[in-house]
């Protein structure tokens, strides 16, 4: 089965500007650079990486929100970064995103009625008359009551709000979410209620998924498979529960390595990885692989050349960026 | 979009629909606690009454009586219709030089009967009591009837400027902010170089140019307040348009134009409306400064600047004429201030709860 959305060697660099008077290009950063992945229906993908390392970059790359430097992005055959503006309103309404932080992502002057049925007046999805009692349905989906539709946003608590962002998501009958970070603005009780929501609605209406986190644990109970990023490369891509527990990738160890456990036993022998410094600058990434100035495995040839993303034996499903995978992993 | 709301009538019959309340409602809930702000509005009602009473129901404001000139607030004068007879012979041989009744019996009867309110015909003119409770000015103008007419002017000045910054400023301040770039750098560039022409000197070549007309009065003082709101605009665009709620509206494929007018502007109203309120007394002293100085309305129109002008001149021998009028515009201007002090606290987002 073809995969409904495709990403090809993906770029997004942001020009920065120097000087006073006489402005001069003084490079780019590469928040996203060089990105292959593939989205089958109905997947979950998980994707993570620590902060600015490019996840919220890729997901507006994605959303054709901000403008791509290089490379396809390939919704159901068709090249987004190819067409007009016309054309990406067109195809766009086919993915959606939820944003990280509710308070912001809602309009604060409009209610919860007018927000979700906005989408469906603008681009004409039902009648005028079924409008309202589709934003009872959608509000219904998410798990709201229809009697709240003519509050404002500021009069519902975070968790609710982000319901309200997902209905609108929904409005449209898109085929892929995108959501960014969606619960790591809300409470630990809620967090849970909005990933099980998620992972409902992907089942009951086939919906393809790309979930942004920071937090693997949070990764690791939604995905099919799981994409690990770092300064704008994908460093490790495969099956959610293969790369949690058996990670490849000397930065995915690092990162799983942080996960605390629950069980107090289990903590105390918890050993962490612990990456020296900073991420580098994506202004000027360093040579060759970009993780091996932090990198405990880190030899000389490391800064030769760009590792890859392939897989280490064929007929593999896993894929990672080290050419030292082999070794380290044995 | 009122499409939206009719149906809401099936769902209200299944399950009560809980009301919601917006920012501006919760504003105004703000507001109504503001005691100050409210008396200021109070009293900005009270006089805007007044003045449209006085204009419609008083005496013209341009009606001269140079036997009256000076009067003391209470004076009592004499009201000639048409117009254009002021007093004619039979009443000039029951007037001394100073238009004052003489002791002639004639004339005394003639005083009592105007003053007990009669209307008196003698040939073609009409005599009534012209009653100035403020007194009058010094062609014997009733002052309160200036005053009237004057307060309405200086706030029609003031919001017809108003009126003309906002429109200006907002279209401006929101394209700039907006597309922001280069464009928003030769825009806001436009603006700093407009801020530093001398006001005074512009608007004096304005009306050296076009000549004295209260339009233009309104072109200049909008032409320079606009810039202020623009700069304003400008900021709030530039804010609220990086927001996710933004982004939410461009990644649902919105169009600019519903971008811009149903979710940036929406939410950068309250700091626009807590500017205009505070523009419409700094235009009103503007007007005043440039009436003083003899650029702004032209006689025989009054304006609250043009009162306290000509009063200021007389006013070691017949103060009230300046009292009055500046009584009238502080007590305008610190209305005002209140107003949009307490509408600022009202509307500001981070006093409010989240």
């Amino acid at each position: 089965m073809p995969p409904i959305l495709e990403l090809r060697d993906v770029k997004t660099h942001f020009p920065v500007h120097q000087g006073f008077l006489v402005r001069r290009n003084a490079g780019a950063v590469k928040a996203v650079d060089g990105v292959n992945l593939a989205l089958a229906r109905g997947e979950v993908l998980g994707l993570v990486g620590e902060s600015g390392c490019g996840k919220s970059t890729l997901a507006r790359t994605i959303m054709q929100l901000v403008p791509t430097t290089g490379g396809a992005v390939i919704l159901e055959g068709k090249n987004l970064t190819a067409g007009g503006a016309d054309e990406v309103g067109a195809v766009r309404r086919d993915m959606q995103m939820v944003f990280q932080d509710p308070y912001a992502s809602l309009n604060p002057r409009m209610t919860v009625h007018d927000t979700i049925a906005e989408p469906l007046l603008v681009h004409r999805v039902c009648a005028p008359a079924e409008v309202t009692p589709r934003v009872a349905e959608l509000m219904t989906l998410v798990g709201l009551a229809p009697r709240f539709m003519q509050k404002y946003p500021h009069e519902f608590s975070g968790g609710q709000l982000q319901r309200i962002a997902i209905a609108r998501a929904l409005a449209l009958n898109p085929k892929i979410i995108i959501a960014d970070e969606p619960v790591s603005a809300l409470d630990v009780s809620i967090q849970a209620q909005i990933l099980n929501l998620l992972s409902q609605l992907v089942r009951k209406m086939n919906l393809s998924l790309i979930f942004i986190a920071h937090d693997l644990s949070v990764v690791k109970h939604i995905s099919d498979r799981v994409a690990v990023m770092y300064l704008g490369k994908i460093v490790e891509l495969g099956p959610a529960v293969e790369v949690i527990e058996h990670p490849r990738h000397p930065y995915t160890r690092a990162l799983i390595s942080a996960i605390p456990t629950p069980n107090p036993d289990v903590e105390r022998a918890r050993k962490r990885i612990v990456l020296p410094g900073d991420p580098p600058s994506p202004i000027n990434p360093p040579r060759g692989c970009a993780f091996h100035p932090r990198c405990p495995h880190a030899q000389e040839r490391c800064q030769a050349a760009v590792p890859p993303l392939e897989k280490l034996e064929a007929g593999d499903n896993r894929e990672v960026a080290c050419i030292r995978a082999e070794e380290i992993w044995q | 979009m009122a499409s939206i709301d009719t149906p809401l009538s099936q769902f209200a019959a299944a399950e009560p629909l809980e009301k919601g309340s917006s920012l501006w409602h919760d504003a105004w809930l703000r507001l109504r606690k503001n005691h100050l702000a409210l008396f200021g509005a109070g009293v900005m009602l009270a006089l805007v009454l007044v003045c449209i009473g006085g204009w419609l129901f008083g005496q013209p404001y341009y009606d001269q009586n140079i036997y009256l000139a000076n009067a003391t607030p209470g004076s009592i004068g004499i009201r000639v219709t048409p117009d254009d007879s002021p007093y004619d012979f039979a009443t000039f041989e029951m007037l001394d030089d100073e238009g004052v009744f003489t002791d002639a019996p004639e004339s005394q009867a003639l005083r009592a009967a105007l003053l007990g309110g009669k209307t008196i015909r003698i040939g073609d003119n009409q005599y009534s009591r012209n009653y100035h409770l403020l007194g009058t000015d010094k062609l014997g103008r009733d002052l309160f009837a200036r005053l009237c007419w004057g307060g309405l002017i200086s706030l029609g000045v003031g919001l017809a400027a108003t009126a003309v910054a906002l429109i200006i400023g907002v279209t401006y301040g929101a394209i700039a902010g907006f597309f922001g770039g280069k464009l928003d750098a030769f825009m806001m560039r436009v603006v700093d170089i407009m801020y530093s022409l001398p006001f005074t000197i512009f608007v004096i070549l304005l009306m050296v140019l076009f000549g004295r007309h209260l339009i233009l009065l309104f072109a200049a003082i909008g032409a320079v307040e606009w810039l202020t709101m623009a700069r304003i605009v400008r900021s709030q665009v530039m804010a609220i348009k990086r927001m996710e709620f933004i982004e939410a509206a461009r990644s649902l494929g919105f169009g600019r134009r519903r971008i811009i007018f149903r979710h940036i502007l929406p939410n950068i109203l309250g700091p626009v409306i807590v500017y205009i309120t505070l523009t419409i007394p700094s235009v009103m002293l503007l007007e005043a400064f440039l009436s003083y100085l003899g650029l702004g309305v032209q006689p025989p129109i009054s304006s609250l600047g043009v009162l306290i002008k000509e009063g200021s001149e007389v006013m070691e021998e017949y103060s009230w004429q300046l009292m009055y009028p500046a009584a009238i515009f502080s007590l305008m201007i610190f209305s005002l201030n209140f107003l949009g002090d307490g509408l600022r606290d009202a509307l500001d987002v981070k006093a409010s709860k989240d």
